[in-house]
This record gives structure tokens, C-alpha cells and sequence, in this order.
């Protein structure tokens, strides 16, 4: 989730737990959202622990009947102080009484929850309760409610859930996630068949930032499937999706997704006009070279190798007016991943002559571990053939030069011998 | 920390975070009252919600419960 959001959920959620209106803590908005969460974490515990009347009336339920203490909760105490309540209530003695209450009644307890008290009593909600009140907090719209739960609720419970929820609420939902860290484990719990559904509904209500925010957070394993379906959407809803990634730079959400398309796919998806505009190009080639794209370079390369011939020129101009420190980030990374080497090469040399001068002056500008790194990965006797053959004369020069400066010229001249 | 940060550290019982010990004196007192008001009601309303839920209990149980909530 953007911090934009993130601080307008803690807001939010600090606002609930005072009993204001959101609008009257505004002033909080501009502040990092982690600090505005921590405040809420004092405030609740602070609240949560001044009531020492509430913790001995939970624990005293014990010696009543439930269904009398489901009717006392909602007679006497309402949902704000059963939730307050609940982290002094026995276990057994608080799912009881919950199978006795409404869902409306437990969906308002769950908004005033602070589930890391009351975390045993979450992992013990059978399925039958968790099902009608994931229900309920759904139509609510109550997606932030069902953020802060993750964490806490159990697989089969949040299989359960996820039977309940519709597509949107899913996608809200999981936007506004708590723990993020454990949205990896809980989409490998999303039954595939739903994949479809959730990208047709991010497509249709243009939720392609909550959509790509969860990418963010998933593993490759979990990005496979969700690549599949990308894989087979229709030409307008790439379009959609692109113009959502290329507004919100979200770049790294969508490039490893295609990354791991098969690669008929891939070819398929890059011969749409929407990844051909110039400022499209530019913008992924801006990503991909910012100082923290860590790795993004990589991702990028099985894109740039299916995009038809004029595009891929076009990729080509565009690296050639990169500026020297975002053309070091291509060097430095294609270094690293010596299996992009090709992509690279392929595009240095599409280029024309006098626009080479750039990638010159980066290797000439390259330091030690830099070109070290760069001359291992062309002079690596596997490749050393096929790369070598790809380099313009003058590109060659520079890295003869280079080789010269790290005293590596006979390595270099070692291979270029055994192509 | 200035005073009113000091006081809203009281009212938490804990160290406000920087950008929000940084906060206004305004906001910061803002911050302390609703704290302190919801403290304050949550006492009241949980006195009001025992008493309340005692009269639902029948005369056995309601002593034993009201001996319970003792301590």
C-alpha cells in the first residue's frame, strides 16, 4: 500500500479507537504511517489496560451460562467494551458465547478489536462463526477491520474467509493488509480458480494499484499462477493495466510477472501496442535504472527480448539517452547477471555510431569492480564466441581499454583467442 | 520533549514517537484529551455495563458473580 494510504488507514484506525472523527486527527496525516500506527499500539494498550473492572467482569463470565452472557454483551455492554473485555475471557468460554451472538453483533466487536490480546481466542473462531462475519465486515466494506486480522487468524480459518469474500473485498482487503509478510502464505491458500476472477475485477474497477501492490509482496512461486492469467488477458485490459503501472511507477510490480510468462505468452503480450509508446519505454528504461531498482534490470530483459524488431529499436534509442549514472545501473546490473549480457549487447549494438559514444564513455568512466565483474561475464569461455560477435569495434576498444586499466589483457586476449 | 509532549507521554504511559512528540502544542494536547475522555468514559461505561448486566443475572448467580468481580 502507498504511505499515502497506509497513513489515511492508521488515521483511520486511531480515530476509531478515540471515538473521533477521522477528519479531526488531519493533522496526523502528513506523518510516517509506522508512527502513527505506534501511537495507536500505546493508545490501545494504554486503553485496553485501564479498565481493570472489564478484564474481571470477562473472567467472571465463566460461572454464567452463555447464553446469558451473549445476552448480557449485548444488552449491557455493546461491542466496544465486549472487545476491550475479550482479552481477560477463557478461551473456551468466549467461542461459546460468540456461536450465541449475531454477526452483525460480532462484526461490530471485530472494528474494536485489538487482536493481539485476544489472539487465542481469534485462532480458536470456528469456521461457522468466521464465515457469516467475514460476510458481514464484507458488505460493511470494513476491508481496514479485516487488514488487521491476518496475522492472527488460522489457515483454515482464512480459507474460509476467503470462500466468503467476494473479489473486490479480497483485493481491498489484502491492499490494506497489517502484516504483509503474510500475504505470500495466504494467497498460496486462494484457491487458483479465483486468480481469474480478482484480475478481471481489478481490470474492471481500475483496482490494477491494489492489484500490483500485492505483487510487491508475493514470491515468484505465487507470481507464476498470477502471470498465467496476465498472460491471457485481452489487448484492452494490458492497455488499462499498463497506463495504471506507467501513472503510479509500479513498474516493479508487473516486470517479474512478466519475467515469468512462458515465453509464447510473453511474445504475445509484448506484441501489444501498449508496451510500444515511446514514453512507456522510457518510463520502464527510468525504472529499471533508478539508483533503487534493485534488480529490476533483470526483470526487464525477457520484455525487451520479446518486443517486436521496431520496438526493441526503439528501446535501443532509449538507452542511448540515458544519462551516464542510469546507464552505469544497466552496466553494474547486466555485470551481475551476465545471462542479460546478450539483451544488452543486442541493444548497444542496434545503435547507431555516434550514439554508442555514451555506452563508450560508460565503460571508459567504469571502476575496478565494475569492469572486472563486466569483462568475466564477456569473456566467459561458454559465451565468449557469441557475445564477443556482438560488440561493435568501438564498444571492443573501450573494453580492451578497460582491460588494459585492471591489468586483465591477457584474460581478455585469452578469450577472444579461444572464440 | 516540550510540556505537552511530556503530557501526552504521561497519558500513554510511554514515549510518544518523534514526529509526533514533534507535533503542535495544539495537537499534542488534542491528542492527550482524547485519550484521557475515552479513558474516562470506558471507566464509566464499564461501571454502568457491570450494574447493568448484574440485574440480568438471577439472585444465586449475581452473588456469586458480584464476589467474582471483587477479586
Amino acid at each position: 500500500m502507498s504511505e499515502r494510504l497506509d497513513a489515511r488507514a492508521e488515521v483511520l484506525k486511531l480515530a476509531r479507537l478515540l471515538e473521533l472523527k477521522p477528519d479531526e486527527l488531519s493533522y496526523l496525516s502528513g506523518l510516517p504511517s509506522a508512527e502513527v500506527r505506534d501511537l495507536r499500539d500505546q493508545a490501545t494498550d494504554r486503553l485496553f489496560t485501564s479498565a481493570p473492572g472489564l478484564a474481571r467482569a470477562a473472567a467472571a463470565a465463566r460461572l454464567i451460562p452463555s447464553g446469558l452472557v451473549a445476552t448480557i454483551a449485548q444488552r449491557a455492554f455493546g461491542p466496544m467494551l465486549c472487545a476491550r473485555a475479550a482479552g481477560g475471557a477463557d478461551t473456551a468460554k468466549a467461542i461459546d458465547v460468540a456461536r450465541r451472538l449475531p454477526a452483525d453483533f460480532l462484526a461490530d466487536v471485530a472494528i474494536h478489536l485489538d487482536p493481539r490480546r485476544t489472539a487465542e481466542i481469534i485462532a480458536a473462531v470456528p469456521e461457522e462463526v468466521v464465515v457469516p462475519v467475514a460476510e458481514e465486515l464484507g458488505r460493511r466494506h470494513e476491508h481496514v477491520t479485516m487488514g488487521r486480522f491476518l496475522a492472527f487468524v488460522p489457515d483454515h480459518a482464512v480459507a474460509a474467509a476467503i470462500g466468503a469474500l467476494d473479489d473486490e473485498t479480497m483485493l481491498r482487503t489484502a491492499f490494506v493488509l497489517e502484516h504483509k509478510d503474510r500475504l505470500d502464505h495466504a494467497i498460496g491458500l486462494l484457491p487458483p480458480e479465483r486468480l481469474p476472477g480478482i484480475i478481471d475485477t481489478a481490470a474492471r474497477l481500475e483496482l490494477w494499484s491494489e492489484a500490483l501492490d500485492l505483487l510487491a509482496h508475493v514470491s515468484d512461486e505465487r507470481k507464476g499462477p498470477i502471470a498465467e492469467v496476465v498472460a491471457v488477458l485481452e489487448e484492452g485490459v494490458v492497455a488499462g493495466l499498463v497506463a495504471a503501472v506507467s501513472a503510479d511507477g509500479l513498474w516493479e510490480s508487473l516486470l517479474p510477472v512478466v519475467r515469468l510468462m512462458g515465453e509464447e505468452p510473453r511474445i504475445r503480450i509484448a506484441a501489444m501496442p501498449a508496451f510500444h509508446g515511446t514514453e512507456v519505454l522510457a518510463d520502464i528504461l527510468h525504472a529499471a535504472t533508478a539508483e533503487d531498482a534493485d534488480g529490476l534490470w533483470v526483470d526487464l530483459v525477457p520484455l525487451v527480448d520479446a518486443l517486436p524488431d521496431e520496438a526493441n529499436a526503439r528501446v535501443a534509442g532509449l538507452v542511448t539517452t540515458l544519462d551516464p549514472a542510469a546507464l552505469a545501473v544497466i552496466l553494474r546490473e547486466a555485470a551481475a547477471a551476465p545471462h542479460t549480457l546478450e539483451t544488452l549487447l543486442r541493444l548497444v549494438a542496434r545503435m547507431r555510431p555516434d550514439d554508442r559514444e555514451v555506452v563508450v564513455t560508460a565503460i571508459d568512466a567504469a571502476e575496478r569492480e565494475l569492469g572486472e565483474t563486466l569483462l568475466a561475464g564477456l569473456t566467459d569461455p561458454e559465451d565468449v564466441g557469441r557475445l564477443v560477435a556482438l560488440v561493435p569495434d568501438d564498444v571492443l576498444t573501450a573494453v580492451r581499454r578497460a582491460a588494459e586499466r585492471f591489468d586483465l589483457t591477457a584474460e581478455l586476449d585469452a578469450a577472444l583467442a579461444a572464440r | 520533549m516540550t510540556e505537552a509532549a511530556e503530557e501526552l507521554a504521561r497519558e500513554l504511559r510511554a514515549d510518544p514517537p518523534p514526529s509526533i512528540a514533534a507535533l503542535p502544542t495544539e495537537h499534542l494536547r488534542h491528542l492527550t484529551a482524547a485519550l484521557a475522555d475515552q479513558r474516562a468514559a470506558q471507566l464509566r461505561a464499564a461501571d454502568e455495563a457491570i450494574d447493568e448486566g448484574l440485574g440480568f443475572l438471577p439472585r444465586v448467580l449475581r452473588t456469586v458473580v458480584r464476589k467474582a468481580l471483587m477479586g
